[in-house]
């Protein structure tokens, strides 16, 4: 698909995905040896993003599967078809038990969910199953086989392979570690915070209709605020979401003094904008002796 | 030049520095070094052996040791580029912290200045030549106050008291100084592992094996969530004790007893449940500097774990207690952290005084403490020289079911000078040493 990580990086470029050479490597690396990555970082690196823009730049169908508490393999993988299974049987009064038997627990009664769709789908698709660490350890126990050998065992019906092998990705916000059996499965990718010229580069593609100058104002601001001891850190998309939120108030440049009321836009927890509150005075005096 | 030699050193190295890398990950390995000749071996072999983000710090240290052109020159060379006056490399910030402004000059605000690391020799002086835990933070601490890291530190906490630092500056002064320590451990074990000729020493640097006290925020991170994951099967780990329930699992036998009763007419369903193993749990932990950072990994993990007591009780102690229960318990580390550092400086001497806080305790607490009660004391049993009046502890294990002490010191110094845990010894049910995140897990499966 791609002959070397920079063709790799460069394609991902074009629809506003940057990644940085090791990131870019290690994708690569998942790609050519057709095994799963899993992309690990703190919420809102752009971790789905990468999932979304890599099925754009390989022009595969996507299918998410998002995970949760209590994600069981009826909704992730399969289910039969209890009411179509019924009609069936009321049809078949005079048929053979063994024939209905066997019929009933056929692939026309299955009804497939995303994990079964990215196996049998026809065309080349790429799976993401996001935020794995919500789920329970037994679903992640049970998503070994497919991580593995891209195959599932369904009692019913036997072992189902994947026709085209998916891309697979996985996300996670670390707030569970995971076995060491499916670490070994996957390619692990670390994302973390973008350096102040990638940020700058994904706002320019972003939101072109911002200045250059607030754009670098907004992200020498965010880089300052990643600096303090909080609870949680604003990510890309915040920083994205605060320069829209300047854009709609018609801000040329980024003033400390004007900022109180946007805050929540880059920070989600009230006691982080309390401190964050508090910081903004002392800048404003320290700008103010300068 | 790499040959198959150097990968199966590689692989040794990083599984006796505990990582676990399977014959399939070392496959995979070489056919992508096979197939990809122009892209870098240590990105690849970083990407094929690593599954951990956490991992790559012990990797990149391997790396440099194994095909860094002579490993000997490498001890203690990134720590003298550290040192430069006026070049720092840190404050600028990096790809986790975001990089732009702030970059602050280590000449600025009059602080003293840093010196160079001295050799290897100089931090092994006077220890004992058995390679342990102990003796290592004896060297860590050496080679610390030989670059003048502790008047460095100092240095800049009183410049924040008097206002000549911002609070930001000081932020970022005291990020310099953690990765100040993690390089001092690092060229410590690479000099360590020079002398001792294995790869042995790594482990210290894995946060496992690392004392509580001296993880890095990142490592913090990653104990947080453990603690979490530990807390979830913990709470559903029920005790084996049933008791009589208006929900639950359907108690046979109490049914059909009960069906007799009625001559077989009446039939009523009867539940039970189990009955938490340990009903009642009293936590005394010391807020004290030495134990204050071990402190705040024992109450957040007892805080995720609070819904499978009947109750809970929390005291902060130095040499008197105070009730702190139901304040902090849905706290993160960060916060607890905090919260113990300001009970801590409370304190009239800030000298812990075990024989003081016991007697408080026997006078205003104990009667109020049910008999099947568990007492959970946290402390270093560093009395200052003060009596220890195991007397009071005496009562206090006579009145409840277990006590149990978790000790962040090292077993060899419990028969130190000042250390009193010897006159506690024969009332605690067990005395645990609680220095790792390992130790914190062991005592939390036999516990809880």
């Amino acid at each position: 698909m791609w002959n070397s990580p920079s063709e790799l990086i460069k394609e991902l470029g074009e629809p506003g995905y940057f990644l940085d050479e090791e990131a870019g490597t290690t994708l690569f690396l998942a790609l050519a040896l057709e095994k799963p990555c899993l992309i690990e970082g703190p919420a809102g690196v752009g971790k789905t993003q990468l999932a979304l823009a890599l099925a754009k730049v390989s022009q595969r169908k996507l299918i998410r599967l998002q995970c949760y508490e209590g994600l069981d393999p009826s909704k992730a993988l399969y289910d039969w078809n209890y009411a179509k299974q019924l009609l069936r049987l009321q049809l078949a009064k005079t048929e053979d038990w063994d024939e209905i038997k066997t019929n009933l627990f056929s692939e026309e009664f299955l009804l497939a969910r995303p994990l079964l769709q990215a196996l049998l789908s026809p065309e080349p698709v790429l799976l993401l199953i996001d935020e794995l660490d919500k789920s329970d350890e037994e679903f992640e126990s049970f998503l070994l086989e497919l991580l593995a050998e891209f195959q599932v065992t369904i009692p019913e019906l036997g072992t189902l392979a994947a026709k085209i092998k998916p891309i697979v990705m996985l996300t996670s916000n670390n707030s569970r570690d995971f076995s060491d059996a499916l670490r070994r499965r996957c390619v692990n990718l670390n994302l973390t915070y973008p350096a102040l010229e990638r940020e700058v580069a994904i706002l320019q593609k972003q939101c072109p209709e911002l200045t250059l100058k607030l754009i670098q104002d907004i992200c020498e601001f965010v880089a300052r605020v990643r600096k303090m001891p909080l609870r949680k850190l604003p990510s890309v998309s915040e920083s994205l979401d605060f320069a829209r939120a300047l854009h709609v108030l018609k801000a040329e440049e980024l003033k400390l003094d004007q900022l109180i009321g946007t805050l929540s836009i880059i920070l989600k927890y009230p006691k982080d904008i309390s401190k964050l509150e508090e910081r903004l005075k002392q800048w404003q005096i320290e700008a103010g002796r300068l | 030049m790499m040959n198959g030699w150097s990968y199966i050193r590689l692989i040794d190295a990083l599984r006796k520095a505990g990582l676990p890398i399977s014959p399939q990950d070392f496959a995979e390995a070489l056919t992508c070094l096979e197939r990809f000749p122009e892209l870098s071996a240590e990105i690849i072999l970083k990407t094929s052996l690593i599954h951990r983000p956490h991992d790559r710090l012990i990797f990149q240290t391997i790396w440099q040791i194994l095909f860094s052109a002579d490993f000997s020159e490498t001890v203690g060379s990134s720590l003298p580029l550290m040192l430069e006056n006026g070049q720092s490399t840190f404050g600028s910030g990096g790809q986790e912290i975001g990089q732009g402004s702030g970059g602050i000059s280590r000449k600025s605000n009059n602080l003293p200045a840093l010196l160079p690391l001295p050799a290897f020799e100089t931090a092994t002086k006077g220890l004992p030549d058995v390679p342990s835990d102990l003796v290592f933070e004896e060297m860590v601490k050496k080679m610390l106050s030989e670059i003048n890291y502790y008047g460095w530190i100092n240095a800049v906490d009183l410049a924040l008291q008097r206002g000549e630092l911002t609070e930001e500056q000081w932020q970022a002064f005291q990020d310099e100084g953690s990765a100040l320590q993690d390089l001092v451990r690092q060229e410590l074990v690479k000099g360590q592992m020079l002398t001792e000729n294995n790869w042995q020493p790594l482990q210290r640097l894995y946060w496992k094996h690392k004392p509580l006290q001296s993880l890095t925020d990142a490592e913090k991170t990653l104990v947080q969530a453990a603690l979490r994951q530990w807390a979830r099967k913990l709470a559903v780990h029920p005790g084996l004790r049933w008791r009589k329930s208006s929900r639950g699992v359907l108690d046979l036998r109490q049914t059909v007893q009960g069906a007799f009763h009625g001559d077989g007419k009446v039939f009523r369903l009867r539940y039970h449940r189990r009955v938490p193993r340990v009903p009642e749990l009293v936590v005394l932990c010391d807020v004290s500097n030495s134990v204050a950072p071990y402190a705040e990994f024992l109450l957040f993990l007892v805080g995720r774990l609070r819904t499978r007591f009947r109750k809970v009780r929390l005291f902060f102690f130095i040499d008197t207690l105070w009730d702190v229960s139901g304040q902090i318990w849905d706290e993160d580390l960060g916060e607890l952290q905090e919260e113990i550092e300001s009970w801590g400086r409370k304190a009239s001497s800030g000298f812990s005084d075990y024989g003081q806080v016991f007697q408080d305790f026997t006078r205003d607490v104990l009667s109020e403490v049910s008999s099947k009660a568990t007492l959970l004391i946290m402390g270093d049993g560093k009395n200052n020289y003060r009596p220890p009046r195991s007397e009071y502890l005496a009562q206090i294990s006579e009145q409840v079911r277990q006590v149990y002490w978790l000790n962040p010191l090292n077993v060899e110094e419990w028969s130190e000078r000042d250390n009193v845990i010897s006159s506690y010894q024969p009332y605690c049910t067990k005395i645990y040493r609680c220095r790792t995140v390992e130790d914190l897990q062991k005592i939390a499966r036999r516990l809880f």
